[in-house]
C-alpha cells in the first residue's frame, strides 16, 4: 500500500492554526466572563448534593457510592484534596473560586461548581 | 487486504497488542500538569493501521482496544468515556483520510481533537451538567499537541514497517 510522505501539507498548518485560534477565542470568552463566586456547589449524578459558602472555611467529606471525595474550602477557594477514585484527576485539579469554574470527578460522577448569588432560590443548605 | 490470510491476521493482532501496551503505559503516567489531559499514545497504533492496512482494520484495532483494555483494567464508567472518544475520533479520521486533504499529522490532529470533544460530550451527558465545556479550550490545545506527536510517530512507524 502507498505510504504518504511525512511532510506537513499546507492544509495541516491551516487546520492546526484554526483549532488553536478557536481554543484561544473560547478561552478568552470564558475568562472574560469570570467573576468571584459565592458558593461551591457539589453535584452528584447531576443533582445538587450540597452548597457551601466560599467565605467560610470548611472541610467536607462527600460520600459517593462506596467512595469519597474530600472538599476543602479555604481562603475563598474550593479544592478537592483527596479522593479514592482511580484517576484522582479531581485531586490534581487546581483550586477554583470564579463563577463557572469546576472540579470534575468522572469516576464518581461528582462535580464541584462555583456559583454566584442569585443563581438558585436556595440561599444556604446545611447537611 | 480484504481476505483474512495469516499475514493480515498476525499484523492485526500485533497492532492490537501494541495499542493495548500503549494504553497500559499511558495509564501509568499521571496527568498532573493539566488534569484530565492524556497523550493518546494508543492512537499511534490506530494511525499505523489506517495508513498501512486501511480504514476497516483501523476501526477494528481502535474499537477492540477500547473493549479489551476496559475489560482488563477499566470499569463501566471508563468504558463509556473511552468508547465515546474512540468512536468520535475514528469517524473523523476515516472521513478526512478518505478526503485526502490532510497528511498523517493533520489526520491525527483531527483524531486527537475529536477524541477530546467526544469525551466532553459523554461527560456532559453522564454528569448531567454543561459546565465541563469550560475544559474545552484546554482539551482542544492538548488534542492538537498530542495529535501532532502521535501523527509524526504513527507516520514514521507506518513508513518504516511494511506489513
Amino acid at each position: 500500500m502507498k505510504i504518504e510522505k511525512l511532510t506537513l501539507k499546507k492544509a495541516d498548518m491551516i487546520l492546526i492554526m484554526v483549532i488553536i485560534s478557536a481554543a484561544t477565542v473560547l478561552w478568552l470568552i470564558f475568562s472574560l466572563g469570570l467573576r468571584d463566586g459565592e458558593y461551591a456547589v457539589v453535584y452528584i449524578n447531576g443533582e445538587e448534593w450540597g452548597r457551601f459558602e466560599l467565605e467560610r472555611n470548611a472541610e467536607i467529606e462527600i460520600p459517593v457510592g462506596d467512595g469519597y471525595n474530600i472538599l476543602v474550602i479555604r481562603g475563598g477557594k474550593a479544592d478537592v484534596i483527596d479522593a479514592d477514585c482511580p484517576d484522582r484527576t479531581c485531586v490534581f485539579s487546581h483550586a477554583v473560586d470564579s463563577v463557572g469554574q469546576t472540579i470534575v470527578c468522572l469516576p464518581h460522577r461528582m462535580t464541584v461548581v462555583i456559583e454566584g448569588r442569585g443563581e438558585s432560590d436556595v440561599d444556604i443548605e446545611l447537611r | 487486504m480484504k481476505t483474512l490470510n495469516t499475514k493480515r491476521l498476525t499484523t492485526l493482532a500485533l497492532t492490537l497488542a501494541a495499542a493495548m501496551i500503549l494504553s497500559y503505559v499511558e495509564a501509568m503516567i499521571p496527568s498532573v500538569a493539566i488534569p484530565g489531559v492524556k497523550m493518546g499514545l494508543a492512537n499511534i497504533a490506530v494511525v499505523f493501521a489506517l495508513y498501512t492496512l486501511g480504514g476497516r482494520d483501523a476501526a477494528f484495532v481502535s474499537l477492540l482496544r477500547v473493549v479489551l483494555v476496559n475489560v482488563l483494567f477499566g470499569n463501566a464508567a471508563s468504558f463509556i468515556y473511552s468508547a465515546a472518544g474512540a468512536v468520535c475520533s475514528l469517524c473523523v479520521m476515516l472521513a478526512f483520510h478518505r478526503l485526502g486533504v490532510f497528511s498523517v499529522v493533520g489526520i491525527s490532529t483531527l483524531g486527537g481533537v475529536s477524541h477530546n470533544i467526544g469525551q466532553i460530550i459523554a461527560a456532559t451527558v453522564i454528569l448531567g451538567t454543561d459546565r465541563i465545556v469550560f475544559y474545552l479550550p484546554v482539551l482542544l490545545i492538548s488534542g492538537v499537541a498530542s495529535g501532532i506527536v502521535v501523527g509524526i510517530l504513527g507516520g514514521v512507524v507506518a513508513a518504516r514497517v511494511k506489513p
